[in-house]
């Protein structure tokens, strides 16, 4: 998985490209934790070139959410694919987290 | 649907669900399974093979045999470990209506698999596991609509 950072003012932006899965999900912890220790910032996730995600992923966004709503920032998916929309579906995650998807 | 029977063994360990996805990948797509339906599959392999390395064994690594049927308008999978006994099936569901703050991870994996598989069982058999997911052919009756 390709992990392309962008920060904008105080909104972070985290493009994913490939899986997230039980693999590359450490990648993402990491990727977070450093964006979080350097203080309290909006998170937007653009999932456009975002295959599929396995609970392995929703587990780190489901922590991030948390992290963000502690914080009082905000944090938004974008551009989910229809296989990544379903399973935020199946999962109920559409029910806690804002997710846009691209149809 | 051409008939086919493979099998392959695989150490369990965590950096080898990517090659165990492909070995099941590419048969499910040379079995012309909807690329949907592929997706699915390495979303449950994912779930399934984590879970085999993560807690089948006491001595990690143990091994995972791949067992690939595919007939009779079905494609089946075995994962079949030498671990301690354990039926993901009888595992409680999470409450997918909770709240951000009672949100519990804890079972996420294999009630994602039951509800994107057609059909998953579990047997105990012989000291071993056997986890068996089944997706129906897309020209198959009584597949899943796409």
């Amino acid at each position: 998985m390709k992990i392309t950072k962008n920060t904008c003012g105080n909104t972070t932006t985290l493009a994913l490209q490939g899986r997230l899965d039980t693999v590359t999900s450490t990648q993402l912890v990491n990727e977070l934790s450093a964006i979080f220790e350097g203080g309290a910032v909006n998170l937007v996730f653009d999932f456009a070139a975002l295959e599929y995600i396995s609970s392995a992923g929703l587990r780190v966004l489901l922590t991030a959410q948390k992290k963000v709503n502690a914080l009082g920032t905000e944090m938004n998916i974008l551009g989910a694919n229809e296989m990544v929309e379903e399973i935020f579906d199946v999962t109920g995650f559409s029910g806690i987290m804002k997710v846009n998807s691209s149809s | 649907m051409q008939e086919v029977k493979k099998k392959k063994v695989f150490p369990a360990k965590v950096k080898l669900i990517p090659e165990i996805s492909e070995y099941v990948s590419d048969c499910a797509e040379k079995a012309e399974l909807h690329p949907k339906q592929v997706i699915h599959l390495k979303v449950a392999i994912d779930e399934v093979v984590a879970n085999i390395c993560h807690y089948a064994y006491q001595k990690p690594p143990g091994e995972v045999l791949i067992q690939i049927e595919i007939g009779k308008g079905r494609f089946a999978v075995d994962f079949i470990d030498e671990g301690v006994p354990f039926d993901p099936l009888t595992v409680n569901e999470p409450d997918i209506n909770a709240g951000l703050a009672d949100r519990e991870v804890g079972g996420l994996g294999i009630f994602l698999v039951r509800r994107i598989i057609d059909e998953v069982h579990y047997k105990r058999d012989g000291g071993k596991n056997i986890l068996t997911l089944v997706l129906y052919a897309p020209d198959g009756k009584n597949h899943k609509e796409y």
